[in-house]
């Protein structure tokens, strides 16, 4: 098996800048606070949770007919939908309606999924000149980065960054920082882009089955100013953003931009029922490993998530370690229970079909990602604040036995591990590595204890070690109360 | 079973195959009309705080007169060269563009009068409704957006909007079905892409006003 980088190796350029870790933590601890203060006006908020997991649930366990009826209205609508079963399919799909219509030029609103199936490198590479709109996509775009936060994708980067690449690509003022002026910037560039463009992507936030439209959330109107300006749009998702009803866009609106960056509702929530007079409209359906996850009772429920991006606000190791210490499109709590999940489900689908011991198939180690569901401290916050109830901290538990399961654990946690499992399941063994470590620990030197093999001990000290164990002062306390008049009761 | 819409692709079948093959267990969708939701003693007062605080500016006026008026005060409309206004009676639409047949020739345009249906008083939504007309890329387009809402028109939440919109029946098949375009917008777009700062004015409205009707003319702040 190939050895590739882990989590903490990962982070570990981010960490060492000290203050800008800390600066990044504070800046999405803000954004989650902005959250609360909004999920304090909404007395039924968790009613609202409740209601949006039961939807989802009930929509996923009935996919294939509201796939259908989606479909069905869409089409009736003018648009056309096509379905693609990976990334490779969706990119294809996506050149071929471009070229079909002789396009050279397109912008692009936000879209996870077209990060995931990495459409932008994919249509350069085919000769199409690609412009991400959302100002924090732009940025990353022209840092030749990727985002590092499924709602804030620039939230790694200060505005003195930000300044330099703008001085850099799109010739502002050098040293000027203000981010009112480059926003301004930004605006006049973009809207060249904008007039110019022959088509648009979109992402969707929402699928609607019983009418056959879909929704887009935007702050800046970036979706808008896209798809109506050019005739042709074409809008990417992943077949799990249905909903049945058009009413249960209620629920999810009023807790989407509540739960993503503390506002009541984003800016724009533009309903699209087809395509505009005179114009284009398709509509691309990606499964790229979704339907899978619909037979694992245990993971089902990350189908319902609605990239709010709460999970990562909250969660102590995102904030501390940066979005692109986790190597994927989605980070954070959810990236860390999807990703290993996307690289082992197939095997994992074998091994039900065929028993265990299935081989893995090249590019289905996981090992890449098989240190994120440790990139957590099991608090339990992302669980908390997930507006669709995906119980995160759960799955991560579970998947550490799975990834284990598979051989899949970083050598030293293996052996780590392995060593803890034995001592922890032998009262005799466990007695005596306590007594050891007791006698130990004070007379050691440090270099012992704090070294390579330790990695705990990488700026952290142990605590210093009680005279007695737990046991041995249990049992003097028991001879004590023996030996003296009990409490009158 | 229906048909498939484009000729069956081997990836929709294989699809359709597999989750059909998937035994799940029911999951029973809730019904929406049995819930309770927040109601606010005096929604426009919500609607109008609300407002502020995504960054729009509200006034309440007795009539289309008053909100013309006013708006003709405004610094915004004295340093407007080009307007457009879907509204009888407030702003003026500027001469040659009422009728441009590609929506690029509004690239100009300073400010744009909308007529709301109706606001949301939980988030300042308003909605607009373009099925009839093609102008969706004017609000957007356009530097300032002026919005005419008449003030006995607020819901308390978005479910009430959503009820609000549908058919008699409670579904949306009818009026979504037949296809269009529709947004819900709340204040002036804005972004916090840099270092969390919040900074009104991204790609669309720099400012948004909502004039409240109080007691709007019978073709007054209507649809546009
Ligand atoms: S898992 Fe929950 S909190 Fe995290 S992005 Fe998805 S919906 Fe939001």
């Amino acid at each position: 098996m190939t050895k590739t980088a882990e989590h903490p190796d990962r982070a570990r350029a981010f960490v060492a800048d000290d203050a800008r870790a800390h600066w990044h933590d504070e800046s999405l601890w803000f954004v989650r606070q902005k959250r609360d203060r909004q999920v304090h006006s909404v007395p039924e908020w968790e009613r609202l949770r409740e209601l949006a997991s039961q939807v989802k649930r009930h929509a996923i366990s009935r996919w294939p007919d509201y796939l259908e009826e989606f479909e069905k209205n869409a089409t009736a609508l003018g648009a056309k939908v096509h379905w693609a079963a990976d990334a490779e399919e969706h990119n294809r799909i996506v050149l071929g309606i471009l070229r079909d219509a002789g396009v050279k030029k397109i912008t692009k609103s936000k879209s996870m999924l077209t990060e995931e199936v990495h459409l932008n490198p994919y249509l350069i590479k085919h000769g199409i000149d690609v412009t991400d709109t959302d100002l924090g996509e732009r940025i990353v775009q022209l840092r030749e980065e990727t985002p590092s936060h499924i709602v804030l994708p620039a939230i790694h980067l200060k505005r003195e960054d930000v300044s330099e690449t703008f001085h850099d690509k799109i010739g502002t003022e050098s040293g000027n920082a203000d981010p009112a002026y480059l926003t301004e910037a930004a605006r006049q560039h973009l809207r060249e882009k904008f007039l110019g463009a022959e088509a648009s992507i979109t992402g969707v936030n929402f699928l609607v089955a019983e009418t056959g439209g879909f929704v887009v959330c935007t702050n800046e109107g970036n979706a808008d100013l896209g798809t109506s300006l050019p005739r042709l749009h074409i809008a990417c998702t992943g077949i799990e953003k249905l909903v049945p009803r058009a009413a249960d866009l209620a629920i999810y609106l009023r807790l989407l931009a509540r739960s993503a960056t503390g506002q009541p509702i984003t800016t724009y929530t533009s309903h699209f029922h087809g395509p505009r007079p005179g114009g284009e409209l398709h509509i691309v359906l990606v499964d790229n490993g979704r339907s899978d996850l619909a037979n694992d009772p245990q993971f089902r429920d990350v189908l319902n998530c609605i990239r709010c991006g709460a999970c990562m606000n909250t969660c102590p190791v995102y904030r501390r370690s940066g979005g692109h210490s986790y190597a994927a499109t989605v980070p954070g709590p959810i990236g860390s229970v999807l990703n290993p999940l996307h690289a082992l489900t197939p095997r994992i689908v074998r091994e039900s079909e065929q028993g265990e011991g299935v081989e893995p198939r090249e590019g289905e180690a996981g090992d890449a990602h098989g240190s994120l569901p440790f990139a957590c401290s099991l608090c339990g916050s992302c669980t908390d604040v997930c507006p669709v109830k995906i119980p995160l901290h759960h799955q991560l538990l579970a998947l550490r036995k799975t990834v284990g399961d598979r051989g899949l654990l970083p050598w030293g946690k293996r052996i780590g591990m392995k060593a803890a499992g034995k001592l922890l399941n032998s009262p005799k063994l466990f007695g005596v590595a306590g007594r050891l470590a007791r006698k130990a620990l004070p007379v050691l030197p440090r270099a012992a204890i704090y070294n390579r093999l330790n990695p705990w001990g990488v700026g952290r000290d142990l605590p210093p070690a009680p005279p007695k164990s737990f046991k041995q002062m249990w049992r003097d306390e028991l001879k004590q109360e023996a030996s003296s008049p009990g409490d009158p009761k | 079973m229906i048909a498939p819409a484009s000729p069956a692709s081997d990836s929709r079948a294989a699809l359709f195959k597999k989750l059909r093959g998937q035994l799940l267990e029911a999951v029973e969708l809730p019904d929406l009309s049995a819930e309770s939701w927040i109601r606010y003693d005096d929604p426009l007062a919500q609607f109008e705080e609300a407002l502020k605080t995504v960054g729009g500016v509200s006034v309440r006026v007795p009539d289309a007169a008053a909100a013309q008026a006013h708006l003709k005060q405004s610094p915004v409309w004295s340093e407007a060269k080009q307007t457009v206004s879907l509204v009888e009676g407030v702003g003026e639409t500027t001469e040659g563009l009422g009728a441009v047949p590609d929506v690029h020739e509004l690239a100009g345009v300073d400010v744009a009068v909308f007529g709301g249906l109706f606001g949301v008083a939980e988030n300042a939504a308003v909605w607009l409704d373009f099925s009839h007309s093609d102008h969706r890329g004017l609000c957007v387009l356009a530097q300032h957006l002026v919005l005419v809402v008449p003030a006995s028109e607020i819901e308390h939440t978005m479910h009430g909007a959503y009820a609000r919109l549908a058919d008699a029946d409670g579904s949306h098949r009818q009026k979504f079905g037949r296809g269009g375009f529709g947004m819900f917008v709340s204040g002036p777009s804005k972004t916090a892409d840099i270092e969390q700062s919040l900074v009104i004015g991204a790609h669309g409205a720099r400012s948004l006003t909502c004039y409240l009707l109080e007691e709007p003319d019978e073709q007054g702040a209507s649809a546009p």
